[in-house]
């Protein structure tokens, strides 16, 4: 069999549009050229953002936050804000006098007729006074309680002395004899 | 009243007449170029989309356009262009060539009219087997009717190529619809 397209009917099997389709291919052509050029003018300026920029300004926020939020709950930095630990029961308190408790003392003390202008000078410069007072009475203070401990660790021993002064040599062997080794007794001592 | 080219022309570069330039030029050639890629594309809303995209560039792209060609030349040009970009992209969704002329096959029988005859059904299957410059040149030469020097401009091709072009598809056409009409009817 042979065919020759040339003697065909040159018509294509799809179906023809209508009418409305190329009224709304046309309004849609129009729309996105001349209709476009009309809204990009009441479009807001949209800044074109370059890219690196775009990545330096994310690495410095995201930088930020990390410094902003993470040091300040890093261990070290909890650690350096952290005050010193004292212990309560070895704390020394120092004594506090104040100024004008010197003040008091101090006017008491000068009798001279010449005291009201040394009271005066006293006031003047009290301040200076009452510090340099204040570093004495630490230091006086200190000694008077270490000369108190060792009072207080003398007295029990001479009482021990006395009354075993009060006793003969052959009632301490007695005593001695009777006694029984007390394990506590160190502890006294 | 249909306007000459070189009237539309100078619709189209005067902003005030630019709409009714654009008009002007859609209401000459609109009806042409969509039989023209739809013939290529074979789907009626992917030839409505690449129709719509050849108006859009060709109005973005008129100041380039040069008198001594003509209108429609032009727009043919810019027409087949984004017709072939369609079809790749419908080829590379399919995984070899053989698959994609399957599809194309297969939208030529699904988008035929209940009217259509079945030799023109067959016609339009046998010319998705061709190579893509062939079945531009058979399509433009049979169903435009356009003369080879025209077709010439619009394919960069020259004459003697695309004669040659021709018979080979005009032969290729005649021994598929011999080897499935047949089988089919």
């Amino acid at each position: 069999m042979k065919i020759d397209i040339e003697k065909l009917n040159r018509k294509t099997p799809y179906p023809e549009p209508s009418e409305a389709f190329f009224k709304t291919l046309q309004d849609n052509v129009i729309a996105k050229t001349v209709g476009e050029k009309v809204l990009v003018k009441k479009e807001a300026k949209v800044f074109a953002l370059n890219f690196k920029w775009a990545a330096a300004a994310a690495v410095v926020l995201i930088a930020g936050i990390t410094a902003f939020f993470g040091l300040n709950d890093s261990p070290e930095m909890q650690y350096a804000q952290q005050k010193p630990i004292v212990d309560s029961t070895y704390e020394i308190k120092e004594p506090v006098k104040s100024v004008a408790s010197h003040s008091e003392e101090h006017p008491a003390q000068i009798q001279t007729p010449e005291g009201q202008t040394e009271q005066l000078k006293l006031h003047q410069s009290g301040t200076h006074l009452s510090t340099a007072q204040d570093r004495k009475e630490e230091v006086s203070d200190n000694t008077d309680r270490q000369s108190y401990a060792v009072e207080n660790s003398k007295k029990p021993e001479a009482e021990v002395d006395k009354v075993l002064a009060a006793f003969t040599p052959d009632q301490l062997k007695d005593i001695e004899k009777n006694s029984e080794q007390d394990v506590y007794l160190d502890l006294y001592n | 009243m249909k306007l000459k080219d070189e009237e539309i022309v100078k619709l189209l570069l005067a902003p005030p007449t630019l709409e009714k330039g654009l008009r002007a030029m859609m209401d000459a050639y609109q009806s042409r170029l969509y039989w023209h890629i739809r013939r290529l594309i074979v789907d009626h809303d992917l030839a409505q989309d690449v129709l719509q995209d050849t108006f859009i560039k060709a109005y973005q792209n008129i100041h380039q356009f040069k008198s001594d060609s003509k209108l429609y030349t032009w727009l043919y040009r810019i027409g087949t262009n984004e017709a072939l970009q369609q079809l790749n992209k419908m080829k590379r969704m399919k995984k070899t060539d053989e698959d994609a002329e399957y599809h194309m096959q297969n939208l030529v029988a699904d988008n035929a009219g209940k009217d259509a005859e079945e030799i023109q059904i067959l016609l339009q299957k046998a010319i998705q087997t061709l190579p893509e410059k062939q079945k531009l040149v058979f399509n433009m030469r049979y169903y435009d009717d356009l003369p080879y020097d025209e077709i010439s401009k619009i394919l960069d091709m020259s004459v003697g190529t695309l004669k040659t072009n021709y018979h080979y598809a005009k032969d290729k056409v005649e021994q598929y619809i011999k080897d499935n009409y047949s089988e089919e009817f």
